[in-house]
């Protein structure tokens, strides 16, 4: 053991300059790791998703591109997965080419009818989809007038839109997902850091920044990716993505820009900072896996309200709320899969994912936004700051795979 | 260890000099030049991801997450952590955790959500993952001699030891907070101060009997009577991961690169040295070693980074005992991957494992070696040592080798450790050839896994797991 430890040391001494040459830019697709994750995804997601599903047999037809190309394949095909009781779900296609390596059995599509009445599953999942919004009513009419053919009476009738079974299996995390998912989340944080570096006070224009940048004024006016030039006072947030193939994340960064005489954050702006925080406490108490976004989003509102801000379904500072109290709102949209973000289990008040359970292990950005009274500046006045950190549901609560944003960085 | 990782070794050393040239030890360069320097870590040594605030940021996922967690099932209302100045932490095993080589280090559980977390004494890495750092104290650091300054400006005021100056004031500290339990850095229990191969680190036993006898005065007779050995409490600390610690890991493991090919190899023609390899197998079992020998048909090339074989004429596929191997070594693999769980300690996992194995016609051993005194030399042998790996390298061990106290801790969330095993199949082919002098096919492996609530997964692709076919 021993020794191998030092042969890996060795080995990864040869690969250091390169990887730090790679964290700035969009990450080299292993081949190795993508296969890896979709074997992962295979074996540890597929079956969980299905017993939670009450599915048998998952049938998915791709006809060229389809949500799940990176985890099925590219080809055209009958993709299906069928619980025969043991740990392994088994993977076919019919009429298809697949790896080898991650499929047991192949065969012509004339074969469906025989191939299903061999499995005789209970429940079959169709890629169609009922409930508007789902985004996985993927199968052509053509498609599924075929299908339920081939199926005939005796089948036919035990198919279930495939929708949320879709939903669920993208949801799902491996940890070779959440490593990668790590590796980005670091490589945006560099990039907003190095972005804020750039900015020279007075000449730099929002549109010179990399990345969704944004400033809003004290009456909540948005200068976003304009030629707005940066002025001292302002308080900027930047949020940047990083992606490896299929796999993407986008974090946040705020700064403050010093005005003439400051050399630290002044206290409305301390203020504001102490609000992320105190209100990133009551969040990672309270996220669990297990309950919907739409149930976790009710819980989280009733906490922040106890803990004495007004909660609002909308980034934009509710004049008629109390001037006293603080606002927040809360977007905690899924992260990693590209596909998935936005259909999957979502704590927000929008989205068709809010009415999904959150797995173990989701992936997500804490997303929320501050909006913080300053009565002395004027009635209506506030500060704006954008909370955007990677994060992710363990049996614990929320953990943050990498670094979350520290502090509000100070641009001078 | 097998032979072949022993030749990598060698192989490597060639590139030792360039590889620390890349300077990754700049990325920890205040108290610690990077927190692998004690034969400790894997997960910083060359991972371009193991940047200051990442490590940082893991310690403070610890904190928030594993200390409450650990002192609370230990019941435990204080720790008090040592890390002897003249030691410089080159011993202790939490200098990474509390960032600090020289400190004393309190941890108080005052019924909030959180441990209160205080730097009594010292200096640290990262002072804002604590609460109170030690300026906040008459005596900032014995480092930094103000015990020199405290004796210019106190005539008269002596100590018995320059020692006393880290526990000056600790008995008031500890009685504002009037813990019941102490837990303090010593032994008291365990037979062991360090794993079998780790042998600079003293894990719990970490103050001296000066420390003991300066810490018990200074708490004074009420507490010093309420403490007890941290021994466990650290052990548990240690061996549980965050999620950032899983993300490192992975990240580190993707570093050693996912094998190599051996698709140039014209046989006949290629030389070991042509490919760096220091010794293959030939058709009859046996050897065949040196940089000049030629690859012949029916030849098994490999390392731990990949095998391969050589078709003789007229095959067009492995040999059956060759895909025989193959075949038990995935079957290896699954057993492994359906039996590895959170809960069961290292032992426990250990006796299901071989039981599974065994069931599975295998023959579990306990040696890195072909056993022939059995009852079954036919049967395919298993050997394992699924050590921990990341940051710490000691337990839960899944392995026959250790220390009683690896096999007896159990398995926790995000449990990071080496997939190691060595298969050895006794081929009567082989034999034959050989006069009955005995000959195994065998090969070790080592990847890397990560337990969580669904079992055994994946963190970052293993070496081959697949042997290459040469034409």
């Amino acid at each position: 053991m021993y020794k191998v430890r030092n042969v890996l040391t060795f080995l990864c001494m040869l690969f250091v300059a390169q990887g730090l040459h790679a964290q700035r830019q969009e990450l080299e697709a292993f081949p190795a790791l993508m296969n890896l994750i979709r074997g992962e995804k295979f074996d540890v997601i597929l079956p969980q998703v299905m017993e939670d599903n009450g599915i048998d047999m998952w049938i998915h037809v791709i006809r060229g591109e389809d949500p799940l190309n990176f985890e099925f394949g590219d080809n055209s095909g009958i993709y299906i997965f069928t619980d025969r009781g043991e740990a392994r779900i088994e993977r076919a296609v019919l009429g298809g080419q697949a790896d080898r390596e991650l499929y047991d059995v192949f065969g012509p599509e004339s074969d469906l009818g025989q191939f299903v009445a061999d499995r005789d599953p209970i429940s079959i999942a169709l890629n169609y989809g009922e409930e508007e919004g789902s985004g996985f009513d993927t199968i052509s009419t053509e498609d599924r007038t075929q299908i339920l053919a081939a199926l005939g009476d005796e089948y036919r009738d035990r198919v279930v839109p495939a929708d949320r079974l879709t939903a669920d299996f993208l949801a799902g995390r491996v940890m070779s997902e959440v490593a990668l998912y790590g590796r980005l989340l670091i490589n945006s944080t560099n990039i907003i850091e190095s972005e804020f570096a750039k900015i020279v006070p007075g000449e730099t224009r929002l549109s010179d920044i990399a990345g969704n940048v944004f400033v809003r004024d004290l009456d909540g006016n948005e200068e976003n990716n304009s030629d707005y030039v940066v002025q001292p006072g302002d308080l900027i947030g930047i949020l940047h993505d990083a992606s490896m193939r299929e796999f993407s994340e986008h974090n946040g960064g705020i700064g403050y820009v010093l005005r003439q005489g400051e050399t630290g954050l002044p206290p409305e702006i301390q203020r504001i900072w102490g609000h992320a925080l105190k209100t990133r406490e009551i969040f990672r108490r309270n996220i669990v896996a297990g309950r919907t976004g739409a149930e976790t989003l009710d819980i989280l509102i009733n906490k922040i309200e106890e803990a004495g801000y007004h909660y609002i379904d909308q980034d934009r500072y509710d004049t008629k709320a109390d001037p006293e109290k603080t606002q927040v709102n809360i977007d905690f949209h899924a992260l990693g899969r590209i596909v998935s973000q936005e259909e999957a289990p979502r704590i927000s008040p929008t989205g068709w994912g809010r009415d999904l359970k959150i797995p173990l292990y989701h992936t997500f950005a804490l997303e929320y936004m501050i909006h913080m009274p300053v009565p002395e500046w004027g009635t209506g006045k506030h500060l704006y700051i954008c909370l955007h950190d990677g994060a992710m549901v363990t049996e614990r609560g929320v953990e943050f795979p990498a670094r979350p944003a520290q502090e509000i960085l100070i641009v001078r | 260890m097998c032979k072949a990782i022993a030749i990598l070794s060698l192989l490597f050393t060639l590139f030792f000099v360039e590889g620390t040239t890349a300077q990754y030890g700049e990325q920890y360069e205040d108290v610690m030049a990077n927190i692998g320097d004690a034969n400790y870590g894997t997960f910083d040594d060359g991972n371009p991801y193991a940047t200051v605030d990442m490590l940082n940021h893991v310690r403070r996922e610890r904190f928030y997450l594993i200390l409450p967690q650990v002192m609370r099932e230990r019941t435990v209302d204080m720790w008090i952590h040592v890390i002897r100045p003249w030691a410089w932490g080159g011993t202790d095993p939490l200098r990474y955790e509390f960032g600090t080589k020289s400190a004393v280090l309190i941890f108080t559980d005052r019924g909030d959500d959180q441990i209160e977390r205080v730097v009594f004494q010292g200096e640290v890495q990262d002072p804002d993952a604590y609460d109170i750092v030690g300026e906040e104290y008459k005596y900032l650091s014995q480092q930094d001699y103000e015990f020199m300054n405290y004796a210019v400006e106190n005539p008269g005021e002596e100590y018995e030891s320059e020692l006393d100056f880290r526990f000056e004031g600790l008995h008031e500290f500890v009685a504002e907070r009037n813990p019941k339990r102490i837990a303090v850095n010593y032994l008291e229990t365990l037979s062991f101060a360090e794993g079998s191969e780790t042998f600079t680190m003293a894990l719990g036993d970490g103050i001296s009997y000066t420390d003991y006898v300066q810490i018990s005065k200074a708490l004074g007779d009420t507490y010093s009577k309420r403490m007890v050995s941290a021994e466990h409490l650290i052990l548990d600390y240690l061996s549980r991961r965050v999620a950032s610690e899983v993300v490192l890991y992975g990240t580190s493991g993707l570093q050693r690169g996912t094998g190599r090919r051996f698709a140039d190899i014209v046989p006949g023609v290629t030389t070991l040295g042509d490919i760096n390899i220091g010794s293959v197998i030939n058709k009859d079992g046996n050897e065949r070693r040196g940089a000049d020998y030629v690859i012949q048909r029916g030849d098994l090339i490999g390392d731990w980074e990949g095998q391969a074989y050589v078709l003789r004429k007229g095959e067009t596929d492995l040999p059956q005992h060759i895909r025989k191997f193959w075949e038990d070594n995935k079957r290896v693999r699954g057993i492994l991957r359906e039996n590895i769980k959170v809960g069961l300690t290292g032992g426990e996992t250990l006796d299901l494992l071989a039981r599974e194995l065994e069931e599975a016609g295998f023959l579990y051993t306990d040696y890195q070696e072909y056993n022939k005194y059995v009852d079954h030399p036919e049967k395919t042998q298993v050997h394992l040592d699924l050590h921990a790996e990341g940051k710490g390298i000691l337990a839960p061990r899944i392995s026959p080798m250790g220390p009683k106290w690896h096999w007896n801790m159990k398995i926790q969330l995000f449990h990071t450790f080496a997939i190691e095993y060595m298969i050895y199949m006794p081929v009567p082919e082989w034999a034959r050839a050989n006069n009955f002098t005995g000959r195994q096919m065998s090969a070790a492996f080592h990847d890397g896994g990560v337990v969580t609530s669904r079992g055994m997964e994946i963190p970052y692709p293993d070496q081959p797991t697949k042997i290459q076919i040469i034409q």
